[in-house]
């Protein structure tokens, strides 16, 4: 038999032929989003002369204005300036950037989510901005004068040079308060016909791959549509204010959406078509590598490394033989999945592990569920233990970093503890992301040659590469490709063209398609089997017991080099 | 309705039910629960406030959803590099200081 079919996931057994190429999933998620990632490279690298001008041009200014006895206004200028610099700003990704927009925020009006109109634009904080603006602009004045007074006498004047700091600081003052105005006042939008946009070329982007897969393309198109609908109002009750501060994002109301669905009135039949969870987890994946940049583990130096990559792939083996050694966990998969979101970087890992070793979406589903429930617990316990045990923010950053699940709950956790805390938390947590990609592809790796295996049996190199999920070779080449690329622009260039470029095309994307893959999740999960995993409470025990030795290991491992090997990098933050 | 369309439909309208009670719920939960949880609960609380004066989102599932996150590494940068060139200065420092040759210094 070509293929064994359980419980929806499906191992390949037949053997690699040139025709896979274009009639298998994992390949058509390659090329969607390669495809995607071409397009968007070349807007953004169509730039790229004009942006190293105007980078030279500022990083020549901040280095003449840096010798003056005080910050000038052409230094403030040209530091804004450049960490303005964006290859989002280029107009055909601006309007690229525009059509693949989740509906916005909200608190108290729903609507809003989706349109403003003009009726909204209050008078009084138009001309609030106004004012603000004028002060700006008088301040602005002001310290142009003071400075040209200071600079008349080659600021050798101690007097003039502090009357014109005194003018610099106070036009920033207004400037901010001008900037704090502007947003105030609200600008009208319509995101519908955008969201129509996007549903339909997604839906004509993924047909295609369907198409040669052998599928009825006008019944997966209805059945897309449907699905995107859901995904549509997940992302507008993820947008609501207090979701947002529970952590309660896009995914979560994705699963929830199409569990409530599945579980009461059923998956409709036209809709079904359009349930691809794994076509849309792995386009997204490959979209996701971009963002697996090898250089930014070495972004807070040795320590970091330490902690993130060091730390976390003991924590992951470690947790992975207690539950089948100790715990006896019925699902290997399920093993995996558990350690990998709670030892990596939460759902993301989940989500990247759940593929390569082919779990059931249940097992993904609980995975992610299990994160959620202890992130929510340790975001607010953690930073307390920190400030009872008196640690210092550092230390308490690289703890927070390296141990709670979800990026944006650590952000929130260090932010909770201190500036430092943040900064190195959320650093800690960006080193732990890169590692996703080296994850997947050894599980995928581990899976092929020893756990598919009939006990006994000696797997060839060949029988592991039919066997190998291929999309996680698109995974990782798209990581490597861009960290090269990265590496070969220098950090500046890398910024303004990949993370704040190319990557920013990439993440509104796959955010797009986890959601798609979330919502198809929910709508093929059935409660009882959900149930069954939660057998003995092991996911639950194997959870606990995995990040007690994450939380050990974490912080002596901080301690010793940040306090021990590499004081001087502690000191300097 | 005959008897068996009755039969069929009965179900029917115990799924719609159990749709409506489970938005019911979920906006019971997320509405009201959820925020009195976080009126009585000083850390969560605080919690929140932190989270709304940063502009952060908890859910954030990547760092390059969070724009803290490249600051934070830009800051990071500049204090590794600051450190390290301290540590050198303090190594040649330390060389002269000894009269090691220059040519058996480390680089």
């Amino acid at each position: 038999m070509a293929n064994e079919t359980s419980n929806d996931v499906v191992v390949d057994r037949s053997e690699a032929k040139w025709s896979d190429l274009w009639l298998k999933e994992d390949y058509w998620a390659i090329w969607i989003g390669l495809f995607i990632l071409l397009v968007a490279t070349i807007i953004m690298f169509g730039e790229k002369a004009s942006f190293e001008e105007k980078l030279a041009s500022y990083n020549a200014t901040i280095q003449a204005e840096s010798a003056r006895p005080y910050k000038t206004l052409a230094l403030i200028q040209a530091q804004a300036g450049k960490k303005a610099l964006a290859g989002t700003s280029v107009p055909a990704a601006k309007t690229i950037m525009s059509y693949l927009a989740t509906p916005k925020g909200w608190k108290t009006n729903p609507v809003a989510s989706f349109v403003l109109g003009d009726s909204a634009v209050d008078p009084k904080a138009v001309e609030a901005s106004k004012a603000a603006k004028a002060a700006a602009d008088e301040a602005l004045a002001a310290a142009k004068a003071a400075e040209a007074e200071a600079a008349a006498a080659s600021f050798s004047d101690a007097d003039l040079n502090a009357t014109a700091e005194q003018a610099v600081a106070a036009w920033q003052d207004a400037d901010k308060a001008a900037k704090a105005a502007a947003g105030k006042v609200a600008k009208p939008y319509n995101l519908i016909p955008g969201l129509i946009v996007l549903g339909l070329v997604l839906a004509v982007l993924t047909a295609i791959g369907m198409k040669f897969m052998g599928a009825n393309v006008p019944k997966y198109m209805i059945g897309f549509v449907g699905v995107f609908v859901l995904c549509v109002l997940a992302n507008f009750l993820g947008g609501q204010g207090t979701m947002k501060t529970y952590g309660v994002n896009a995914e979560i109301w994705s699963i929830i959406i199409g569990l409530v669905i599945a579980n009461t009135v059923g998956t409709p039949d036209w809709m079904k078509p359009g349930v691809q969870v794994e076509y849309f987890i792995k386009t997204g994946l490959v979209l996701l590598g971009v963002d697996v940049l090898f250089n930014k583990i070495v972004a807070i130096g040795v320590p970091g490394i330490f902690v993130a990559w060091v730390v976390t792939p003991i924590v992951l083996i470690s947790t992975f033989i207690f539950g089948q050694k100790v715990l006896k966990m019925p699902s290997k998969s399920l093993n995996i999945v558990i350690s990998a979101d709670m030892s990596v970087c939460g759902t993301s890992a989940a989500i990247a592990t759940a593929a390569a070793a082919r779990a059931k979406k249940e097992e993904l589903t609980l995975a992610v569920g299990l994160s959620l429930t202890f992130t929510a617990i340790m975001m607010v316990a953690l930073p307390a233990l920190c400030k009872a045990l008196g640690l210092p923010e550092v230390l308490g950053g690289a703890w927070i970093g390296g141990t709670v699940d979800s990026t944006g709950a650590v952000a929130a956790a260090g932010a909770f503890l201190g500036p430092k805390a943040l900064q190195v938390a959320a650093t800690i947590k960006m080193i732990q992301n890169v590692l996703i990609g080296v994850t997947a592809f050894c599980v995928a790796l581990y899976w092929c040659a020893k756990v598919e295996n009939t006990s006994g049996q000696q797997v060839s190199a060949m029988e592991i590469w039919n066997r190998f999920p291929k999309f996680v070779i698109g995974f990782l080449g798209v990581s490597i490709i861009y960290s090269l690329i990265t590496s070969s622009l220098g950090s500046e260039m890398g910024n303004i063209l990949v993370s704040n470029g190319v990557g920013k095309v990439a993440n509104a994307l796959r955010g797009w398609f986890f959601a798609l893959a979330f919502v198809s999740i929910g709508l093929s999960t059935n409660f009882r089997e959900l149930a069954k995993y939660f057998k003995g409470g092991k996911p639950i025990i194997l959870y606990v017991c995995g990040q007690s030795l994450n939380l050990c290991l974490t912080l002596l491992m901080a301690y010793i080099m940040f306090y021990k090997v590499f004081p001087d990098i502690t000191a300097s933050i | 309705m005959s008897r068996s369309a009755a039969m069929t439909s009965r179900p029917r309208r115990h799924a719609w039910l159990r749709l409506v009670g489970c938005a019911l719920a979920l906006w019971g939960f997320f509405g009201f629960v959820g925020p009195w949880m976080v009126s009585v609960i000083p850390a969560w609380r605080q919690y929140c406030e932190v989270q709304e004066a940063h502009g952060l989102n908890s859910g954030a599932i990547f760092y390059t959803d969070v724009p803290v996150s490249l600051e934070a590494e830009r800051a990071n940068r500049a204090a590794v590099e600051a450190a390290m060139s301290r540590r050198r200065a303090a190594a040649r420092k330390g060389a002269d200081a000894q009269g090691v040759p220059h040519e058996v210094r480390a680089p």
